[in-house]
């Protein structure tokens, strides 16, 4: 009889114990999830887009804008009286400088901006190892944005790291 | 009293004070895991209505570039249509929003003069013949002292392109919208 409702009691705290460890294991499951970042992955793809279509829109000199000046450049021609790769660089690095600030610092190891041509990078800043810096942080997910400037006149490509 | 009835009395207690002690703590623990909750919820709130507002400011037909009555041409801002859109009172729609936020467009390219970088670009300094680098920013909205209170200050924001059109340029500004949450 004692030896019966010992046995009552040890079936009793095994079940207490297995709710305990349940109720432990709901609790870090939910708390662990992990931000999916909806608004936020929303919210970089709309810098992006903006990024790109303002930055191609922008008038350079006279009535040329960046994207003339990038074709110009492609091209090897000249716009106005001025060498256009030259102002390319100048007026990218001024933009890049204003709109992404900081986040451009290669010692930050944020972001990274290039322009390419015919498969040649001939224009960069930021950090230019982000993609396998950003593969080996814990948690990093690299995140690159192109466009294309067409019939095959550049790409223009944005990448960040979200940890 | 016998012994027997004496530790079985004890053990009751202890027993008691146990279920007690787990009752409290996941009492505790419900009403910390419901506060958090509350807590992320209203800041995901704030967040995607801060996003929404980002597209509705951006999505406004009284700001956006039009050409012989078209807008799908350019994706801008019209710098004199927002002008007009301040002045005349019509940002008073961006009001009706979950969180309180204030609605600010910079001028990032041409770099404005440093020392005009918070100079609100009114029509005077928009028909200044240095515009667009006379002024630095277009105040669409700020709400009143009384609802930012010892809030705190999130900012999101996006580049866009700025059209000109006294001068028929076009620029780089950034829309720059700050919401003011509790936490």
């Amino acid at each position: 009889m004692n030896k019966k409702a010992q046995g009552g009691e040890m079936i009793g705290l095994l079940v207490i114990i297995i709710l305990i460890i349940v109720i432990i294991g709901i609790y870090l499951s939910f708390a662990s999830t992990p931000n999916q970042g909806g608004v936020s992955d929303s919210v970089a793809d709309l810098q992006n887009d903006k990024l790109f279509s303002a930055m191609l829109e922008a008038t350079i000199c006279g009535t040329s804008s960046l994207e003339d000046v990038i074709e110009k450049c492609s091209k090897g021609q000249t716009i106005c009286n001025a060498d256009s790769c030259n102002l390319m660089k100048e007026n990218l690095d001024e933009m890049l400088d204003s709109i992404l600030g900081k986040r451009l610092d290669p010692e930050l190891k944020q972001a990274y901006f290039y322009v390419k041509m015919d498969e040649k990078i001939i224009y960069e800043k930021g950090y230019d190892k982000l993609e396998d810096d950003c593969l080996n942080r814990p948690g990093g997910l690299y995140q690159p944005k192109s466009y294309d400037l067409r019939p095959n006149i550049a790409t223009l490509t944005i990448a960040r790291c979200v940890l | 009293m016998n012994k027997k009835a004496m530790i079985e009395m004890m053990e009751t207690f202890i027993i008691i004070f146990v279920v007690f002690i787990l009752i409290g703590f996941g009492m505790y623990m419900f009403v910390k895991f419901s506060n958090t909750s509350t807590i992320s919820e209203a800041q995901e709130t704030c967040e995607m209505s801060s996003y929404q507002q980002l597209l509705t400011v951006l999505e406004q037909p009284g700001l956006k570039c039009t050409f012989m009555g078209s807008s799908k041409t350019r994706d801008c801002v019209d710098t004199a249509k927002l002008r007009a859109f301040i002045e005349t009172g019509a940002n008073e729609d961006l009001k009706n929003t979950a969180c309180p936020m204030k609605v600010v467009f910079k001028q990032i390219y041409p770099k404005p003069n440093s020392r005009v970088n918070n100079t609100e670009c009114t029509y005077n300094e928009m028909r200044s013949p240095e515009f667009p680098t006379s002024c630095g920013m277009w105040t669409v909205f700020v709400p009143s002292e009384k609802s930012i209170e010892g809030k705190a200050e999130r900012v999101t924001s996006t580049p866009v392109s700025l059209y000109y059109p006294h001068i028929k340029q076009y620029g780089v500004g950034q829309l720059e919208i700050t919401t003011y949450t509790y936490i």
